[in-house]
């Protein structure tokens, strides 16, 4: 096979299909949209459950030392920071994990219920406050310390607010779910609320 | 971010383009050298804050380069390269098929890429051997391990992964059935394609230049070679260092633990293992197969290697220096592609891989904003495969190593950045395997969170 323009027509049409198959595959966009109970609470757990998987991993390398973070990567793919840094990149990480949630809270759509309204409105609000929450406590670390003692009181703060809206999410979820019966059972039998709940109680 | 900051941004990038570019038509060391002055250009004229130079990388082709020089020196690679010709005589081409597969698995063991620069020489010098150009077997393997990454359990980038499609009930062995069985069908392909890619080595301008000006020595015949008394049992040490490596990148339980800054304590990570037992490997071909340490540093796998590591520390180093001070710029535009044409997410994820030379922040950038737009886990995870885009750009370790160490100059890293030998094993192995998954998902997974029909029953 010759060299030269072939490579590049064949990642053309590469590209062009993967595309397509994307494309074919689709995606689920309920903004606004009134859907069934156990859809929207599937959609819900599910958006906070990556966002769970998110803040673990967040939380995890916080507590690993960077020498083995670094070490489990592919090469120069990382960069090694101080204990600051480190948790600031966290924080950041944090920050772009509730953007997400916002966009897949946003996309579950409105339970088609008596307080469907409500609880989207409920679940929507939770999400734009963790987003802001944890911006706040970014913005905080930009804060100059005078005293070791305030260093130690500014990360201390941003394990907080992470630890805060965690527990706000589980807090709004129960809430939401108390709302109406049909929401408590959407909640109750849907897969990735029970997996949910499975990894709120390990 | 204003249009001055993307304008900044282009900027850098092209200078990073640009000294990549130059660095290549040098070749060997200029390539590293014109990184650093990169670098330089990148810190005083753009304020930026410096990288850090892949030091763990560099390492380990010290540690392997040490180990398969030695053996060379001790006649290894004659004798590896004399069995192999036995096996490969009815159909040499296999090598190109094989030595992927290898790779790949290798990979797969040890959960990190960096095992493949023990396989470099290696391969290298069993493709010459047997008159094969040697870009075919080489770039297809270094493709071929960056796959192995997402079908390794032990893998940095699958603890990334699997807490964020649990959730959708995707255990680790779901993910695995989805991403192996891809990448072997993807590996497949691959391999087709490389093996009649570009001119035969009888054919190739540059290699005959390169035979004609005495550069280098034309392939030995597999029944001409006389072994040195211990080539064998040089072999036998760098396998025994290999598959020492391979045992305990699979069994965490065996390595040796240190402490968890979270307390308690944890297994030791492959990365310094990998560089203890090359290392010792080397040691001990020196002590058990009569070698001269002197001798060591006069192969050319030796010099080769050496010259590898001195390119990737320049390019990398300047690489880092452009992706750790413009991450979130790029991670945010190409998430806010996809975020507006959610069909452009395969594409995002393997861009964002090939411009943060990252796996991992691919992963845990894009994968959700994937789930998050409701695209299927399954077929997420078929498109997860994306992140060996970190190939795209010439700036890779086992890209550079591979390069220096084909002395044929079959395997390139290109005079226009991208168009390196790596980029079409890359672009064909990336499409099918991520095909081949959606495929796998489509077949025999289908959505496996269904949504249960709406109770009809209150529960208090």
């Amino acid at each position: 096979m010759p060299r030269g323009p072939i490579v590049w027509i064949l990642a053309a049409v590469g590209v062009v299909l993967v595309l397509a198959v994307t494309g074919l595959i689709g995606n689920r966009d309920d903004e606004g949209d009134p859907i069934a109970a156990g859809e929207w609470a599937q959609n819900v757990c599910g958006a906070v459950g990556v966002w769970r998987g998110e803040v673990e991993a967040i939380v995890e390398d916080l507590r690993t030392p960077n020498a083995n973070a670094a070490a489990g990567e592919e090469p120069q793919s990382e960069t090694p920071q101080g204990r600051t840094g480190f948790i600031r990149k966290g924080l950041e990480r944090g920050v772009q994990a509730a953007e997400t949630l916002v966009v897949g809270v946003d996309n579950a759509g409105t339970p088609d219920t008596e307080e469907g309204e409500e609880a989207a409105e409920r679940v929507s609000d939770w999400a734009e406050s963790a987003l802001s929450e944890l911006e706040d406590a970014e913005d905080s670390l930009d804060d100059e310390a005078e005293t070791i003692e305030e260093s130690v009181e500014q990360l201390a703060g941003a394990g907080r607010a992470i630890a805060a809206v965690l527990a706000s999410g589980t807090q709004t979820l129960v809430e939401v779910g108390r709302l109406d019966p049909e929401l408590v059972a959407a909640f109750r039998d849907t897969s990735t609320c029970q997996q949910l709940r499975a990894e709120r109680t390990q | 971010m204003s249009t001055t900051d993307w304008i900044l941004i282009a900027l850098q990038g092209a200078v990073v383009i640009g000294f990549i570019a130059l660095g290549v038509r040098f070749g060997g060391m200029g390539l590293g050298l014109w990184g650093g002055v990169g670098t330089l250009v990148l810190v005083f004229l753009f304020g930026l804050d410096p990288g850090e130079p892949p030091i763990s990388a560099m390492l380990i082709i010290v540690a392997v380069i040490s180990a398969a020089a030695a053996m060379q020196a001790a006649g290894g690679i004659d004798y590896m390269v004399q069995i192999a010709g036995n096996a490969l005589r009815a159909r040499p081409k296999m090598l190109n098929f094989f030595a992927p597969y290898v790779s790949w698995l290798l990979t797969i063991l040890t959960g990190t890429g960096n095992t493949f620069f023990s396989l470099i020489p290696v391969i290298n010098e069993l493709a010459y051997a047997n008159k094969i150009r040697p870009e075919r077997a080489l770039a297809g393997s270094a493709v071929a391990s960056t796959f192995g990454i997402t079908a390794s359990p032990v893998a940095a980038a699958m603890a990334t992964m699997l807490p964020l499609v649990e959730i959708y009930n995707y255990d680790i062995v779901d993910v695995l059935l989805i991403t192996i069985p891809a990448s072997v069908i993807g590996i497949f392909v691959m391999s087709l394609v490389m093996n009649g890619y570009g001119k035969d080595l009888a054919d190739d301008v540059e290699y005959q230049r390169r035979l004609a000006a005495g550069e280098i020595a034309p392939p030995a015949p597999a029944g001409e070679i006389v072994l040195l008394p211990y080539a064998k049992r040089s072999v036998a040490i760098f396998l025994a260092g290999v598959a020492a490596i391979c045992v305990f990148g699979v069994f965490e339980a065996l390595r040796p633990t240190v402490a968890a800054e979270g307390g308690g304590v944890e297994p030791m990570s492959v990365t310094p293992l990998i560089q203890m037992f090359m290392l010792t490997a080397a040691a001990l071909i020196l002590l058990l197969a009569h070698v001269k340490a002197n001798d060591v540093a006069g192969t050319p796998i030796f010099k080769s290697g050496m010259v590898a590591m001195i390119a990737l520390f320049g390019i990398a180093w300047m690489a880092d220096t452009f992706i750790a001070n413009n991450e979130d710029a790029i991670v945010a535009a190409l998430g806010s592609l996809a975020e507006n044409w959610p069909f452009t997410i395969a594409i995002a994820i393997f861009l964002v891989a090939a411009l943060t030379t990252s796996q991992s922040a691919a992963t845990r950038t894009m994968i959700p904003l994937g789930l998050a737009l409701g695209i299927g886990a399954g077929y997420m995870i078929a498109m997860w495969t994306a992140v060996a885009g970190v190939l795209f750009l010439p700036a890779n370790g086992t890209q550079i190593a591979a390069a220096e160490a084909d002395q044929t100059g079959t395997t390139t890293l290109g005079k226009r950045v991208i168009d390196h030998s790596f980029q079409l094993p890359l672009q064909v192995c990336w499409v099918v395997t991520l095909l081949a998954g959606c495929a796998i998902v489509y077949l025999f997974f289908g959505d496996q969170t269904p949504v249960p029909p709406v109770p009809t029953t209150t529960v208090p």
